[in-house]
């Protein structure tokens, strides 16, 4: 399975979920791997919160992650387009100028149809350049999430409670996150301390949840009230 | 953190000390890799306790960079013996030329025989990239069919990078010393001897590459140490405040 990261990052109404940069280059490389590992195994980073649950959050991420897979660009190739063209192009100005100074002579004039032609024929008709074949990638199994806590979320969590004003705090949020080096929760703070309601993020920078979807009620830290009253009757 | 899987293949990823806090470095060359003798396991050999959701953002990191570079490296050296059998035919060309162009000695032919070699010497040099990337063509193949980044991650055991790592840290936490990326990339290059830290540290620096040896036989000198610090793939996850 691919092993993906999924950042829930917390705000004053809920979370928001946004896949880590590293989701589009490991969604992009997965059609040339074998389909056995197709399957998603989801880390949710979040801030050690006693009652987030991973099950109710997992829907969310991975509408976050599949919106990466649909947005995706193009595979990762060694060599960019631009100098792969200006390289065909110098090669093919050489060849029409030998072909040109030949003279009438044979010699420079096949040296030259090499270089228009020839060399690029013979490499497709081998196939020396083709591409390992890949195929379009969907997760054929039912993703796995797991929640894992992030000490550097949990710090920025603690020390925005301390702000009332949102924007307020959301600024200092997006300090703190890149002061720890965490570019996606800075971007989202950063968006938030702008004045956007969560709900109307754009899809790239992150997808609103609110606490009560997110927040698990029988994984309350204290004990429910209920068996108090049993022991009073 | 768990323990290593006896079979799993290490890709070293160090805690290092950088100017603002501290970063993750992989040091690891994907190219010699190898998917038919296990699976990959990330080593962590870091000073600073990491909770499990940094553990988790390291993993998908080093998982992009491997497959990518797999994908990247992947068609290396697929059909080398035809890529070979048209460097051959691409020397003979070349060679005919020049032949041609000596022994018919004209005015214009001056400026084909510098212009030949521009044209001829990408595709000689496409030809030995492919031989020599045979291997590590394979290994990238063997990677997208059979390879797998174990979703737990081991302790790093092994002496001399501890060593290295102890070493780092101790010189970087002087209290006496400014605590600068350059500073720290002489200290990995000439102190600990840890080419990877030091280009890690320059490339962290987004600073151009060192000055090249002066003197006699300089280019032959920096060609060598070039390939001594060849590059290879590395991860970073900027700072951790400190």
């Amino acid at each position: 399975m691919m092993n993906l990261a999924c950042w829930a990052v917390p705000i004053r109404d809920g979370y928001v979920l946004r896949a880590d940069r590293s989701t589009a280059t490991i969604l992009r490389a997965a059609p040339a791997r074998s389909p056995q590992f197709w399957g998603w195994r989801i880390a949710l980073i979040q801030p050690q919160s006693q009652q987030f649950s991973a099950p109710l959050a997992a829907r969310a991420a991975v509408l976050a992650l599949d919106y990466v897979r649909l947005a995706g660009g193009a595979a990762p190739t060694d060599e960019s387009p631009r100098r792969r063209r200006a390289a065909i192009w110098m090669e093919v100005a050489l060849g029409l100028a030998l072909i040109v100074a030949s003279g009438g002579h044979w010699v420079p004039a096949l040296a030259g149809a090499w270089l228009v032609t020839g060399r690029r024929w013979v490499r497709s008709f081998l196939q020396i350049d083709a591409q390992v074949p890949s195929a379009p990638a969907a997760p054929a199994q039912s993703p796995l999430v797991s929640s894992e806590a992030h000490a550097g979320l949990a710090q920025i969590e603690r020390s925005m409670r301390d702000v009332e004003d949102d924007a307020a705090a959301y600024a200092l949020g997006a300090v703190q996150a890149r002061g720890e080096g965490l570019d996606e929760a800075a971007e989202i703070y950063e968006a938030l301390s702008s004045g956007t309601h969560p709900a109307m993020l754009p899809p790239h920078v992150g997808f609103w949840v609110a606490n009560e979807t997110m927040h698990d009620p029988w994984r309350l830290a204290l004990p429910a009230p209920a068996a108090a009253t049993d022991d009073a009757t | 953190m768990q323990d290593s899987d006896p079979n799993a293949q290490f890709i070293d990823a160090f805690v290092v000390p950088t100017d603002t806090g501290s970063a993750v470095l992989i040091d690891t060359d994907f190219r010699r890799l190898d998917a038919d003798a296990g699976p990959f396991q990330i080593a962590l050999y870091s000073r600073l306790p990491l909770s499990m959701g940094e553990l988790a953002v390291i993993r998908a990191r080093v998982e992009a960079d491997l497959f990518a570079h797999a994908v990247r490296t992947a068609a290396e050296g697929r059909r080398w013996v035809l890529a070979l059998l048209t460097g051959v035919i691409e020397l003979g060309v070349l060679g005919v030329l020049l032949a041609f162009l000596f022994l018919n000695r004209e005015p214009v032919h001056a400026v084909v025989v510098w212009a030949a070699p521009l044209g001829f010497l990408p595709g000689l040099a496409y030809v030995w990239r492919t031989v020599a990337g045979r291997q590590a063509g394979a290994r990238a193949r063997s990677t997208l069919e059979l390879g797998e980044l174990l979703p737990n991650t081991a302790v790093g055991r092994d002496g001399d990078s501890l060593a290295r790592l102890r070493d780092l840290w101790r010189i970087a936490e002087q209290p006496d010393e400014p605590r600068d990326l350059m500073r720290l990339e002489r200290v990995a290059r000439e102190r600990v001897q840890w080419p990877a830290a030091a280009r890690f540290y320059r490339e962290l620096a987004n600073a151009p590459s060192t000055t090249a040896p002066r003197g006699r036989l300089s280019w032959p000198r920096a060609l060598a140490r070039l390939r001594r610090e060849r590059p290879h793939p590395l991860t970073h996850l900027t700072a951790r405040s400190r």
